[in-house]
């Protein structure tokens, strides 16, 4: 029932914090300085440069290439997890979705040695000055997180039936027992703090990529 | 109702604070950092902090604990966002794609607003530039004239005029009389406002985050420049440049009615095109150093390289960083004054390297660089003998006495 209670107030939160920033960014001023309106490639062309500036990371890329090598990889898998641990949560998937699950089987296995291969890139340079507290909680996080799902799927396998029962349940407010493991139990709980400390960035990184490239196209 | 922190915030300084990812590669190029190494004064804590107010005042944390910040930290952050340099750097390097040159301004902005800076003697700015028309507080009479080149012809109106800028005109004349020699070379018929018109251009208060004034100025000076029938607005700071072409049209509320241009871009265009030749050549080994808001502000950075390759026998080396990536001299942020050591620091680490590179001379495009490294290489050993770029090219073109 806690782990219930829990997920309702986590909910509840990220529910507000999104309410909010919407809210925020809304009200801001959206009025930009002339130089970035009128400069540039044309419209079509700008998209597509941007749009791959974006998936691959191309600015990491430029400025610290055994670093972009862990990001690129940990964001990559991160997304395809996410997107496999879909099934638990939507029903009627379509079939095609297997692929994206098998994509995403690969993916919980690199994404705990790109994390660690980050720390080791980071370390490699400062330790002390390199590593902000806040990344570093959240990598340590990420690696919990996805050695507990690893050892779900290959060592002590759920029952998909189970954990899907009561994840839908708490959405549909059809409330299912908690599947009987301490490992899920674990990894569900620090995925709803994942959730609580998702970086802002996963949603405004994009937008403020894809600005940069503007930007950089300015000449005068 | 309090003032809140998105305030004075656009939609895009808005995204990037959210942006940041606190990777914290910009702490290996900020060259605050270099030389003091305080992580608390860094890019990625600057906004992290300023991320903390926003979160304590304007979030679900407000609503729980109270919208109190601590008079300390706001004081704090007042400080490192004042002690940075606005070189931009850090927003080059940045995964994550923050502007940074645009953005501390603004947070600037926000503290002088909450009555917390700006710091030292640029509290005073806007109200010497109100009285002399630049933040130095120099006689506007004494603006052209200590260094204006003899029979040098200023047009009434001509589609081609020249700002000099305040720093230059009172803090590196060798530069601006080489800016004007070159034009003259050219043989272009040029104009430019007379002294007391001539005001500064907006910059220091910009970066400042003293907003007040700039409208006023902007319009003032735009209009000037519009009534003398000027097509092309040449000018050789880079920041009067930088806030020229990509800040006066905010504050004019449209398009210029002129181009702004910067003097290497017309000295290239001129050799390019047979108005300016250069028969002497030069053979020094020359170690050019990009402006920050010429190189990461404007993307002018093939075109002063371009004219020192133009000179015969001239061997062109590099700093380890340049281009986009350049090491601002110090100077920046109209911090110089307030930080100085900091601003020394950093003008003795380009000092070093160019030195170590073996370079005759170093080629400064900037009239705070050129103040900045020349006061940097007092009381210390390593000497490098500095020259602007224009001051450099009119040596060349009219001999040593120019
Ligand atoms: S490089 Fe950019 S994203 Fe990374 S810490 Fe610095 S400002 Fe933040
Ligand atoms: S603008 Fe330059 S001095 Fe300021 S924080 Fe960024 S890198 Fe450091």
């Amino acid at each position: 029932m806690i782990v219930i209670v829990i997920t309702y107030i986590v909910l509840i939160i990220l529910y507000i914090k999104g309410v909010m920033n919407v809210f925020l960014l809304c009200r801001a001023d959206s009025k930009e300085s002339i130089y970035l309106r009128e400069k540039g490639y044309p419209a079509p062309l700008i998209y597509l440069i941007s749009f791959i500036d974006v998936i691959f990371f191309r600015r990491l890329f430029r400025i610290n290439k055994p670093l972009w090598l862990g990001e690129w990889l940990f964001h990559i898998s991160f997304l395809f997890v996410i997107l496999a641990h879909l099934r638990f949560l939507l029903i009627g998937l379509p079939s095609w979705w297997s692929h994206i699950v098998c994509i995403g089987k690969y993916g919980g296995i690199v994404m705990p040695f790109s994390l660690v291969y980050i720390l080791i890139v980071r370390a490699s340079i400062d330790w002390r000055r390199y590593i902000s507290p806040g990344n570093l909680f959240l990598i340590l996080l990420l690696i919990l997180i996805s050695l507990s799902g690893l050892f779900m799927r290959y060592i002590n396998r759920m029952d998909i039936i189970d954990v899907k029962a009561f994840v839908t349940g708490i959405f549909t407010f059809n409330l299912q027992p908690l599947p009987d493991s301490r490992v899920f139990v674990f990894h569900y709980l620090l995925g709803l703090v994942l959730l609580l400390y998702l970086p802002s960035h996963v949603m405004t990184a994009p937008i403020t990529v894809a600005e940069a490239r503007r930007r950089e196209e300015f000449r005068i | 109702m309090k003032r809140t922190f998105t305030e004075g915030l656009g939609r895009k300084e808005l995204a990037e604070i959210k942006a940041c990812t606190q990777c914290r590669e910009c702490l290996r190029y900020c060259p605050v950092q270099e030389v003091t190494g305080r992580v608390e004064i860094s890019p990625s804590e600057k906004i992290r902090i300023y991320r903390d107010f926003i979160e304590r005042t304007e979030s679900l944390r407000a609503l729980i604990t109270g919208r109190d910040i601590p008079e300390q930290l706001l004081k704090d952050f007042t400080r490192a966002v004042f002690e940075c340099t606005t070189c931009g750097v850090c927003g080059e390097v940045c995964p994550a794609g923050i502007d940074t040159q645009r953005l501390w301004p603004l947070l600037r902005r926000e503290m002088v607003k909450r009555g917390l800076g700006p710091v030292g003697g640029q509290a005073e700015m806007p109200e010497v530039i109100r009285n002399t028309g630049n933040p130095y507080n120099q006689p506007p009479s004494e603006r052209y004239r200590p260094w204006f080149p003899d029979e040098t012809e200023i047009a009434e109106k001509a589609e081609v005029a020249y700002y000099v800028g305040c720093t230059g005109a009172y803090q590196a004349q060798p530069m601006v009389r080489g800016d004007v020699l070159i034009l003259k070379a050219i043989g272009i018929e040029f104009t430019m406002l007379k002294e007391e018109e001539e005001v500064c251009c907006g910059f220091p208060l910009f970066i400042t985050g003293q907003h007040e004034l700039l409208e006023g100025l902007v319009k003032r000076l735009v209009d000037a420049y519009k009534n003398k029938g000027v097509k092309e607005l040449v000018c050789s700071c880079p920041c009067c440049v930088n806030m020229m072409a990509k800040d006066w049209p905010f504050y004019y509320g449209k398009e210029l009615p002129f181009k702004i241009v910067h003097v290497t871009q017309y000295a290239l265009k001129a050799i390019k095109t047979g108005k300016l030749r250069i028969d002497h050549g030069l053979e020094e080994r020359l170690i050019y150093h990009d402006p920050c808001y010429l190189s990461r502000g404007v993307g002018v950075i093939k075109e002063p390289r371009d004219v020192l390759r133009s000179i015969p026998g001239v061997e062109l080396i590099e700093f380890d960083r340049w281009g986009r990536l350049s090491r601002c001299c110090g100077a920046g942020g109209a911090a110089r004054k307030v930080f100085h050591d900091n601003a020394v620091a950093i003008a003795r680490l380009s000092i070093d390297e160019a030195c170590h590179r073996g370079a005759d001379r170093l080629v400064l495009s900037c009239p705070a660089c050129y103040e900045k490294v020349n006061d940097a290489m007092k009381d210390y050993p390593k000497k490098v003998r500095i020259v602007d770029i224009m001051e450099l090219l009119s040596e060349i073109i009219y001999g040593q006495n120019a």
